[in-house]
């Protein structure tokens, strides 16, 4: 009312004129419910426009389950399953095998001539009970026959075999190379 | 035709309150419309004149509203905000008007005046159209002023926190424009 009675005032003293004319209709009309009708046109304009999601604010932060939503999207998805198979595949290739495989392979690579030569080479470092092991069991009787006779030597345990130089040889050249293979692992 | 905050029973606290939740988010945005869509109806009118020319403008408003009002910090008053958008958004049609029609905004009183002439929903008498050819011919800041004064009766403090300008200019400028409307009435031989 105050606000109203300083503009009185304040027409009084600059227009009086307009005073005046404040007290009559001022002639502008709207159409019948044109108020009523307006929220369901701006509605009506807004999905004209594709605009009736709500709008996002600038400053709000999405939550952590927004975020994956909007980043969880077909097309990123599949982006992400691609890095991750190519990063396994990355990591499949360049990690190295366990460390008894070279042994694996370098059996797999050696020739027979190889073992055989490392063999005779070596001949007097081969534990007699190593080359026993490999040998098929009828071939034992060969180079055990010289077992201990006497009853104290009976009941020693027959921990290890006697065999000369010449019979070690000839027992190599009739292994088979896969025989040979094993005595070398 | 004094529209004032008053007549408003909803709060802006609550309206924005509707307006952050996805849920209440569209029924927040439609109290807002019906709270305000009176006041700012009236604000764009007296600039624009023709109602239909208002009616486009009040929905670009309302438009740019839904799209902003996320955005809207809380800092002035809400209504405050709305009438910026509105003022702007009325400025901005008649600008565009003026280009088309090859005349600056301040020169653009002749076209306005003859589509008020010819707005069916304007049945002003004699008196009351020269009234609104006299508001055409001011210039555009003083015309806001004069509308926002003369019409809405809105306290020089809330004008100056919409328009951004000082009390004291508000006032030099309802002044000069009063001062402008009576001379052109005592030109025409009213006084």
């Amino acid at each position: 009312m105050k606000n109203k009675d300083s503009l009185h005032d304040e027409l009084n003293d600059q227009a009086p004129f307009l005073n005046t004319l404040k007290k009559g209709q001022d002639g502008f009309r709207v159409p019948a419910n044109y108020f009523d009708n307006l929220e369901a046109e701006v509605f009506r304009q807004l999905d004209a426009i594709g605009a009736t999601t709500k709008p996002s604010p600038a400053t709000a932060r999405p939550s952590f389950w927004q975020l994956m939503q909007q980043l969880w999207q077909p097309r990123i998805a599949v982006a992400f399953a691609g890095i991750c198979t190519l990063a396994l595949a990355a990591w499949w290739y360049f990690t190295p095998a366990p460390a008894d495989a070279p042994v694996d392979l370098a059996a797999t690579q050696i020739s027979v001539d190889d073992a055989e030569a490392y063999l005779m080479n070596n001949l007097m470092e081969l534990e007699p009970e190593h080359i026993a092991m490999v040998l098929p069991e009828e071939s034992l009787p060969a180079i055990t026959l010289d077992l201990p006779t006497t009853k104290q030597e009976k009941t020693a345990p027959a921990t290890e075999l006697e065999l000369n130089p010449d019979d070690l040889e000839k027992l190599l050249q009739d292994m088979t190379d896969e025989e040979l293979k094993d005595l070398m692992l | 035709m004094q529209v004032t905050a008053s007549k408003n029973p909803v709060s802006d606290d609550h309206i924005l309150k509707l307006l952050r939740s996805d849920k209440t988010f569209e029924r927040g945005f439609r109290l807002l419309m019906s709270t305000y869509k009176e006041r700012l109806y009236w604000h764009i009118r007296r600039m624009v004149l023709v109602h239909e020319d208002a009616d486009d403008v009040l929905q670009n408003t309302f438009i740019k509203v839904y799209r902003g009002v996320l955005q809207f910090e809380g800092k002035s008053k809400l209504y405050t905000w709305l009438y910026r958008i509105a003022t702007n958004e009325s400025i901005t049609f008649l600008q565009s008007n003026a280009r088309r029609n090859s005349s600056s905004i301040d020169n653009n009183d002749g076209v306005l005046a003859s589509r008020l002439k010819a707005d069916s929903w304007f049945d002003g008498d004699a008196l009351q159209q020269q009234l609104q050819d006299a508001i055409a011919q001011l210039p555009e800041k003083q015309r806001v002023v004069f509308n926002m004064r003369y019409y809405e009766e809105m306290p020089y403090e809330e004008m100056s926190t919409i328009l951004d300008t000082s009390v004291g200019a508000l006032k030099a400028s309802f002044h000069h424009a009063a001062k402008k409307i009576e001379r052109f009435f005592r030109e025409a031989d009213h006084l």
